[in-house]
């Protein structure tokens, strides 16, 4: 049996038939997280051996197998004996790393992050299913099996999804490797890794097309409205209003309809409709467009008001309000910044590690968080942290896509 | 995360409840705490709002939210919510039915299959001056990421408290929409998203983006509600 990834300092706490151990906060690139079918295994990404959070159900087999890996056969086989109210006031366990172990724990949740992470492109994500499958002896075997496979089945049909959408390859290097790596996986899989071998033979092909540089692959960017990864920062300073030479014309055209003209507005202009008096509330807000030598918009407002009852100013797209950033969002911000800066430290890069660490001591600063801000600092001053010797593709496949 | 989901006597309106009440608010602060949120980076309004909306979300499924204890399901919701922001993530929750039925031009939705799941269905009667003017202001403080989806929540509002004000010139869909999707047709239109009811453009693609759209609205219309219903009125 491979040795326990942690060492804790009091008995497993168990509440309501579940085994949860707290360990340390969360550094400033935030955590990493596998969930098996509801059991979950936190760790810090940028140093994955220091355990966040253990989450799980000591009577389902995930949850069995996590224990095991986490803290070793004398701990799950004796989880399951009834609640022991450990850690009821929230207070943290005592827990050490333990060696390869935790090592060899952390990198199968970040890698099974990446591989499940399905904002990212899916070249990233089968590069990681595939640095995933590499063996690694110091792991419980069980709680690998449970991991992985389902994870190489997936890469495989994600390769199906990627190996038309690119003609060129600029990096090499890092797709011959990752050619390497699926055929081995695909050597793997038997039958299963079909659509991995004919990645492998796609890449290959690529790198030896010559043309004006085009990129790896396309980023499938999506427009979707809560896909945007961050807002201009609000601005209080009220748009311009329209200048006196403009021409503007109100008027009704129903008793919920309002039809606005003006005779120049700016490109890509909007309108702005509020009820004029005590309310001042935002009725409508519309796109200008363009009618002639004129631009109108209509607008639908409540019944019952008439022409003199608004107030109108045109916006450019540039003078629209945009979301504020709330702490959270900033947090969110300061986490995606110390993920790109761990990257940097994964691959060695020094430059790119003291900037990305730098960045996101500023957000973290400007989250609120002097802490976090300050441990991404010292990060930034020293030398790229290495979680090992080992070069994960996925991190080199990642850094193409600028992600 | 323990999947409270079971047979049981409450749904999901019951969980938004507990949502807003001081109890999810004490256990937001405790789970953060633990998870090592601090200081002024927290802020337990977003946190819940994000819960809420999650909640509202699963509520679209096909499958009828029934939990056996609200506190437990508005728990787990909230440490999916801190989980996705200590890894860089918004949370979204799972909307496992499209928004918009599948195919309204080309007769693919039963007539007569009209659903009342309405977004502020439950505020509906209450949709007078004073909560319209408090959405109206959350808009403006917290106006959508793109302002196509503002525009469109601020005509949903006028159309859901007065829906009358449909003009007859505007397209609408034909048969086996919700209130909330035709409303959605009008408020898009409106918002000078004329390319998606195009009939030159007809097609998969043009539904598809449609959806997709609608889908952004009626989401960006409940945060913006979830909101309301935490900060109270204004």
């Amino acid at each position: 049996v491979s040795a326990a990834a942690y060492e804790i300092s009091v008995p497993l706490p168990l509440q309501d038939g579940r085994v949860e151990v707290v360990g340390d906060s969360f550094g400033p690139a935030g955590l990493s997280l596998l969930d098996v079918d509801g059991n979950v295994w936190a760790v810090d990404h940028a140093d994955p051996t220091q355990l966040a959070v253990l989450d799980t159900d000591p009577d389902t087999a995930s949850g069995n197998a996590m224990l095991l890996a986490a803290f070793g056969a004398v701990a799950a086989d004796s989880a399951p004996q009834g609640d022991r109210p450990v850690d009821a006031t929230g207070e943290r366990s005592t827990v050490h790393p333990g060696g390869p172990a935790a090592a060899a724990a952390g990198r199968l949740v970040l890698l099974a992050e990446m591989a499940d992470d399905s904002t990212a492109h899916p070249l990233v994500r089968v590069a990681a299913a595939v640095d995933l499958g590499r063996p690694s002896a110091e792991l419980a075997g069980e709680l690998r099996q449970l991991v992985v496979i389902d994870r190489l089945r997936a890469a495989n049909a994600l390769a199906a999804q990627v190996i038309e959408t690119w003609r060129f390859v600029d990096a090499e290097d890092v797709a011959l490797r990752l050619a390497d790596q699926c055929e081995h996986t695909a050597t793997v899989l038997g039958a299963f890794g079909t659509e991995l071998r004919r990645l492998a033979a796609r890449l290959r092909q690529a790198t030896q097309a010559r043309g004006p540089g085009e990129p790896l692959a396309l980023p499938s960017a999506s427009d979707s409205l809560y896909s945007t990864p961050s807002f201009t920062p609000w601005t209080s300073e009220r748009p311009d209003t329209p200048q006196p030479e403009d021409f503007l014309e109100l008027k009704m055209l129903a008793a919920h309809r309002v039809h606005i003209t003006v005779s120049r507005a700016r490109e890509g202009g909007w309108v702005e409709v509020r009820r004029r008096g005590r309310t001042d509330s935002l009725l409508a807000l519309v796109p200008l467009v363009q009618s002639g030598l004129l631009k109108t918009a209509d607008a639908l407002v409540p019944p019952g008001l008439s022409v003199d009852d608004f107030d109108i100013e045109i916006l450019t797209v540039d003078e629209l309000p945009t979301p504020p950033d709330g702490p959270l969002a900033l947090t969110r911000q300061a986490v995606r910044a110390g993920r790109s800066a761990a990257r940097a430290d994964r691959l060695g890069d020094a430059e790119a590690s003291r900037l990305r660490w730098t960045a996101c001591a500023e957000l973290w600063a400007a989250a609120g968080d002097p802490v976090r801000s300050a441990a991404a600092l010292k990060r930034a001053s020293g030398d790229p942290v290495r979680s090992g010797e080992e070069r994960w593709t996925v991190d080199e496949v990642a850094e193409l896509f600028g992600v | 995360v323990e999947n409270p989901e079971h047979s049981g006597d409450y749904d999901g309106d019951d969980v938004i409840e507990w949502l807003t009440g001081s109890e999810a608010r004490a256990v937001t602060k405790r789970l953060a705490a633990r998870l090592g949120f601090v200081g002024s980076n927290f802020d337990s309004t977003e946190i819940l709002a994000d819960a809420h909306y999650g909640v509202w979300r699963r509520m679209q499924s096909t499958t009828p939210l029934v939990v056996v204890n609200p506190a437990a399901y508005g728990t787990t919701v909230i440490r999916h919510v801190l989980f996705a922001a200590a890894r860089g993530r918004g949370y979204r929750g799972q909307r496992t039915r499209p928004i918009e039925d599948s195919d309204l031009d080309q007769g693919g939705a039963a007539a007569g299959s009209e659903v009342e799941d309405d977004v502020l269905e439950r505020v509906a009667p209450d949709v007078g001056l004073h909560v319209d003017l408090d959405l109206r202001e959350l808009i403006e403080t917290w106006p959508a990421p793109k302002p196509w989806a503002t525009s469109a929540a601020l005509s949903y509002l006028t159309l859901t408290a007065h829906p009358d004000a449909y003009p007859d010139d505007v397209p609408r869909p034909e048969r086996g929409s919700t209130p909330d999707q035709a409303r959605c047709w009008a408020a898009l239109w409106f918002a000078g998203q004329h390319d998606l009811f195009d009939p030159g453009r007809k097609g998969a693609a043009q539904r598809k983006k449609r959806q997709r759209y609608i889908g952004d609205v009626l989401e960006y219309v409940q945060r913006t509600y979830g909101r309301y219903r935490l900060e109270g009125p204004r």
